[in-house]
Formats: C-alpha cells, structure tokens, sequence
C-alpha cells in the first residue's frame, strides 16, 4: 500500500479513508465474518485459512510489551496486527505511526541515540540497504533459517523477497505488504469513447488522447498519470514504464539509465501528460483515487487492491465497469510491472525483547495472515506468498485482479536498495517533476538523473 | 586579598554569566557542531563518518547544483513578501487608526491567521487555490478566465501563490504592530495639524509615517527573518515545485538532512545560508539603526 499523503488534501474519498473504513469494521467484527461481509470484486468470499497457518504460536508472552514503528499508510493494517497478535501471544503489543517519510530516520536514531524505544520497525523496502548499513536492523538471516518450518521463506514471491529482505547477501526483515501496479480501465468509458484497451505505451497514450478529446468536456480524463513530486507518485510512473520497456535502475551497481528504455520511459511520461487528469504534477494516488472511483478516469497505473475498493458499492461509481489487465510494455518489453512501496518488518538491532520481535514479525509476514488481509477491504495489503496470491479464497475475491497479478508479479522490477536508495529516489523524483514541467525534455531529464546517480553510487 | 575588589572586578563578569552562558549553549555550541559536521562524511546513522574538508561547501556551492537557486529563491521569496507584508499592512493600520477607537475585536481577529499553525493555513490555500478550487471558480464565474488556472503547480503561479499565503499569514502581525505604534503617538501633534489646515494626506506623510519609521523598520526587520524561515508553506502546499519554482533553502536543507540523509552536506548547506542571510541582513540593520538615530 502506498503513502497516504498527509500534506495533501484530496477531494472527495480518499485511499486513507478508505483504509479507516476497512479498519473500522474490521475492528468491530471478527475477520471471517469481514471476509463475509466485505465487498469483493465477485462473489463473497465465507472461508479463510485456504493457505493453512504458518504461524502457529506455541509460547505464552503474556506481560510481555511488544513495540513497533509502523508507517502511517500502513496504520489500518497495524490496527489490525496489534489485537490478533495480543489474543494469539497474549503480549501487549504498542505501536507508534509516523509519516513514511520519517521512518528511516526515526528508527535511526532510535538506535543511534540508545533510547532503544522500538523492537520492530515497519520499512519501506528501499530503505534497506540504508538503514542495515547503518546497524539499525538485526542481521535475521540464520534466524530465518532456523525457523524456516513456520516462515516458510520459500513461499515469499521471490521477485519481492530479495529486494525487501537481502542486503549484501544477508537477510534484514520479512516481506509484509507486496505493492505493485497494474493497468485499471474503466470500459463504460472505453466504450463511449470507442478505444480498445491499450497494450503498448503508444496506445495507451493515443488512447488516453482519445478519450480526453471526446470527453473532457464532462469532466472525463483517458488517464491519471501519477506526477506528483513523490515517490510512490511520479517515482511509480516512470518505474512502471522502465520495467515495461525493459529497462533497469542499476546494473553492476552503477545507473542502468544510460539505455534507450530509460529514455523511452520518461517520454511515454511526457508523452501523456497533456492528455491525463489535470495536472499530472499535482495528481497523486489519493488525489486521483477519487477521481477513479467516480468514474472521471478512463485509465490508471495503481495498486492492485484498486480492484476491491473498484468494488465497494458505498464508495464507488465504478462497480462492475472495469477491468484489469497487466501494464502496457514497449516494443519489444516484457509483460511486467514494478514494486511500488512495498512494506517490510524489520527487528531493531538493539530490541529490548528480540524473542518477542521474531515472533512478531513472523506472525505479521505469515501466510494466514497475509491471505487475511488481501482479502479485507481497505486493509490496503496486497499479495506478497505464492501461496497467497494463489489460493482460493483471493482468487474468489479478487477474480480480475488476481489472474493479472500471477501473470506479472513474479516479473516486477525492484527500485534501488543500495544504501544510496534514498538521495537516488530524490534525485529522480526531482528530474522527473522537471520534465513534466516542461523545463526538461525526457533526454535531459535522464542523462542528468543518469550522471548524478553514478556521482551517488561513486 | 581585598575580597570586596574581587568581588567588585568579578561583579561584570557574574552579572554577564546567564548571557553569556545562553549565547554559548544556543548559538556557539550548535554552530561549533554544526561546522563540524560540515567537513565530515555524515549519515543520520553514522554522522562523522570521515574527513572530507570542504567537498561539502564545493557541493553546496556548485552553480550546476539547484541549492544555489534555492537560495537566490530564499532570498528573492523574502523580500517580495516581507515588501508586500509592510505596505499592505502599513496601510491597514492607518486605515484601522482612522476608523477604529480601541480596536480590541479588531485585534483579535487579526490574531486568527498568526494563532493558525502554518500547516492549516498551507492546506487551506491548497484547496482555495486548487484547479477546481473556489478561486479559480469565482475567476471563471466573473469572466476574467476561460480554463482554469493551475496555480501550484504552473509557473510563474505556484510562486505567487505560495507568497500569496504567506502575505495573508503575516500581514497581520504588521498590522498589529503598526497599529500599536499609531495608537501610542501623542494626538495634540494631529489636532495641530489638523488645525494648520494639512490635508490627511499630508498629515499621514508628513508626521505619521516619520513617527513610526522605527516601528516600520523593526518589523521589517522581523519579517525579513521569519520570510528566510520559509519551510511549512511550501512543504505543504508545492514541495518546491513545479520543477524547483518555490524551492527555497530551509526546504532544500530540510531535504539534504532527512531525505537523502546526508547530514554533512546539510550542515555545509546550513553555513551557507547563515552566512547569505547575515550578508543580506545587514544593509537592513543599518538601515533600521539609522532610523533609531534620526529620531532619538
């Protein structure tokens, strides 16, 4: 699930408020009976457990505090963690939700200073060769291995697990929340503006095009292009083309943007931005979320559990005119996607109760629970297990989506990890903000990203 | 040993301590740190990582780099609004000295917009400034647009609008300081005048604006400084865009330290804009100091 951004105030419903309203009722009602009562995108989904427990709990922790840093987009869920675990350990489990974009440096100093506040910190999965190479997160790596019975590491779609988890050959955390993008398309607009739906970049903007020539008037835009100048925003755009043209971020751990698909990604960003959601650099997923879910966007980029909120009768305009499909590629690229935000759980390498912490975080990245929340309205959770992803219950209750997110998942392209990600995430977001104001051309915009990453990574 | 002496040679220095202590712990102490940390190779998680003499300043101060900018912006951004700020505020308190007796429900809802954490006041602007925000409604309802305008995320807009929330902020604060100075100047000069025939005009330009040149001064002064501060508007309302159009340095610090976390290059970057701000201050401070001495 992506960042809710608190500086932004969206019209309308928000992904955040969404996720509330998820969390809400599933605070007030027991999770099988949510996963009765819970619009899905097909039928109601009436069983859980499809994948079996992986964690079950054999200790007792009970007078034990368990403390946990969680990411303000990932509030719901951590709201849902904390009682689950509490009745299965019979710990008191607390936990404290800041911005994401102060996570890294919140529970850097919370080791750094000694106040040592925190067992486990929820990340954003880039931040893991930062935030590792500065002693922050325990080394779990032989810890996973002897516990591999319960974790079950092999099951974590590996696309996702590597780059969430490994640092220099050793692993950091556990994979929470899968976050990738594919292709949403309203087709009550698909049909009124008569395009079909796009499988090339090309088409996709001469569908967008289309549509907003026929249909701006009423207020009805082909696309929304995430442009706004953060991360999980135009960061995602721009990731979501390079893996479909075939690009990389890093090779050999020098830039991978010195290549034609670099250049080809940031122009199918340009090349669309007249014809998106005004104005692409103020278009966020919360700001354009709404505009989705009311049916003023023919087609956008987002997060798979799009589906369900698609689906949610209270909230959305959309119910039942959708479809998904995986992302437009290049020419000559492959049917893939990107892992935007992405959450992970980490055990803080000064954890006052590191048994506790295991046990916590094994519970937390486990596969009942994963298949628990993808399949809670609003808990904002997407796959992350085969497993997952493939059992029945998902596949019951996130039929469109589910079939084109096995086809693409185990293709998606990670961002950077390496202890740099951060100053390399900046400065794309920066250049690429500069692009869609006209004041670089695509070109530009990549050589320059491309020359100073190397000055980073140097 | 003539103890009393002692104590009358320490007496200075004793009477002094409290100040001196406080300059030392709030301003030497930081800064001392601070150009520490500027010639050091520094994470948040491992700050003084290495020596790398002043590869941090040559950075800062790379013309390529877009801190430059930020802070020409800093500066351009502060002296626009601080310029705007005073004369509509100067003009509000001479209009509120003419019209209002005491003032004192005026005053409070001057206070409104300075008690509004800036954050509110960002988001506020964000939405009446939004694409289909009432602004850019009442624009199109009264015929002066055809399409609506873009204003945070267009340029020259994003700029204007940004100093536009933050004139609306502040003016306030002017105005009440203004409006005090007004109120405590003696009425027999006025009632002279008056008497004398001179015109409001000339009565405002001839002896008001005399009397309060240093209330004017000093609060420019003041404005100056809090307009050099820029951070919440624009965290809040552009984070610096579109492109870098209200990139301004406290946000370009903000970002060098717990973004990309490299707090050596922050610190160097931090120097920098002391030393910019102390450089452009200081024609200021003359100035205000002049006006001190012409009137006492």
């Amino acid at each position: 699930m992506p960042k809710a951004n608190d500086r932004v105030v969206s019209q309308g419903i928000t992904r955040k408020e969404f996720l509330r309203r998820g969390l809400m009722l599933a605070a007030a009602v027991p999770m099988t009976q949510i996963l009765a009562a819970c619009g899905s995108e097909g039928p109601a989904a009436t069983t859980a457990g499809a994948t079996g427990s992986s964690a079950e709990s054999t200790k007792d922790f009970s007078g034990q505090t368990l403390r946990f840093l969680a990411a303000q987009p990932q509030a719901g869920a951590a709201e849902l963690l904390k009682p689950l675990f509490e009745e299965r350990t019979g710990a008191t489990v607390e936990f404290t939700v800041v911005p994401y974009t102060e996570i890294q440096s919140k529970a850097t100093l919370d080791v750094q200073s000694g106040a040592n506040e925190f067992d486990v910190f929820q990340y954003w999965y880039t931040s893991v060769g930062a935030l590792a190479e500065a002693g922050v997160f325990a080394d779990i790596t032989d810890l996973i291995e002897d516990n591999a019975g319960e974790i079950q590491p092999d099951d974590f779609i590996p696309a996702i697990y590597d780059p969430y988890t490994l640092h220099h050959g050793r692993r950091y955390g556990l994979p929470f929340d899968g976050d990738y993008h594919i292709l949403f398309c309203n087709m009550e607009i698909f049909e009124r503006a008569g395009v079909e739906i796009p499988t090339t970049w090309d088409e996709y903007t001469a569908v967008a095009e289309e549509i907003t020539g026929k249909l701006s008037g009423e207020g009805i835009y082909g696309a929304a292009l995430l442009g706004r100048k953060t991360a999980f925003d135009i960061g995602s755009s721009f990731f979501n083309r390079l893996a479909t043209f075939g690009g990389q971020a890093i090779v050999d751990g020098r830039s991978g943007l010195d290549s034609a698909a670099a250049i080809q990604a940031a122009t199918a960003m340009a090349d669309v931005a007249p014809h998106a959601l005004p104005t692409p650099l103020e278009t966020g997923f919360d700001t354009a979320l709404p505009q989705w879910l009311a049916g003023k966007v023919g087609m956008m980029e987002f997060w798979t559990d799009l589906g369900t909120f698609s689906q949610d009768q209270e909230n959305s305009n959309v119910v039942d005119k959708w479809e998904a499909v995986p992302l437009p590629t290049g020419p000559d690229g492959p049917q893939a996607t990107a892992l935007n935000a992405g959450w992970a759980f980490a055990i803080s390498a000064n954890a006052q109760n590191p048994e506790l912490a295991l046990e916590f975080i094994k519970f937390a990245t486990s596969a009942e629970l994963n298949e628990q929340l993808i399949t809670t309205t609003g808990s904002g959770i997407d796959p992350n297990r085969r497993s997952t992803l493939n059992s029945g219950v998902y596949k019951e209750f996130a039929p469109k989506v589910q079939p084109v997110a096995a086809q693409v998942v185990e293709n998606s392209m990670s961002w950077p990890t390496v202890p740099q990600a951060p100053e390399l995430i900046t400065i794309l977001n920066d250049e690429l903000a500069l692009m869609l104001q006209g004041t670089k051309s695509p070109e530009q915009a990549v050589e320059t990203i491309h020359t100073r990453w190397n000055e980073v990574l140097a | 040993m003539n103890h009393p002496a002692i104590r009358q040679r320490s007496r200075p220095w004793l009477l002094s301590a409290p100040t001196i202590g406080t300059v030392i712990v709030f301003t030497v102490i930081p800064l001392l740190y601070t150009a520490a940390l500027s010639v050091s190779g520094s994470t948040l998680g491992q700050p003084f990582r290495d020596w790398v003499g002043f590869s941090n300043f040559a950075k800062a101060l790379d013309p390529t780099n877009v801190a430059i900018r930020a802070l020409w912006q800093s500066v351009a951004f502060a002296f626009v609004t601080t310029l705007c700020s005073v004369v509509l505020g100067l003009a509000t308190a001479l209009i509120l000295d003419h019209f209002v007796r005491q003032g004192n429900i005026v005053r409070t809802l001057l206070l409104l917009p300075l008690l509004t954490p800036p954050a509110t006041v960002g988001v506020a602007w964000r939405l009446l400034l939004d694409n289909n925000g009432p602004i850019n409604q009442l624009l199109a309802d009264l015929g002066i647009i055809t399409s609506h305008i873009s204003f945070l995320s267009e340029s020259p807009w994003a700029f204007w609008s940004v100093a536009l929330a933050d004139v609306w902020q502040w003016t306030p604060l002017v105005v009440l300081m203004l409006f005090a100075e007004l109120r405590a100047l003696p009425r027999e000069i006025f009632e002279a005048a008056a008497a004398d025939g001179a015109s409001r005009l000339q009565t405002i330009w001839h002896i008001t604006l005399p009397q309060i040149t240093v209330g004017i001064a000093a609060v420019t002064t003041l404005k100056l400084i809090l307009s050099f501060r820029m951070f919440d508007l624009v965290y809040v309302m552009t984070a610096g865009g579109p492109g870098f159009d209200t990139y301004t340095a406290s946000y370009d610090i903000y970002r060098t330290a717990l973004e990309t976390f490299d707090i050596g290059l922050a610190a160097a970057k931090t120097l920098v804009f002391v030393v910019l701000v102390s450089v452009v201050m200081l024609p200021v401070v003359k100035l205000r100091d002049r006006a001190v001495q012409r009137v006492y």
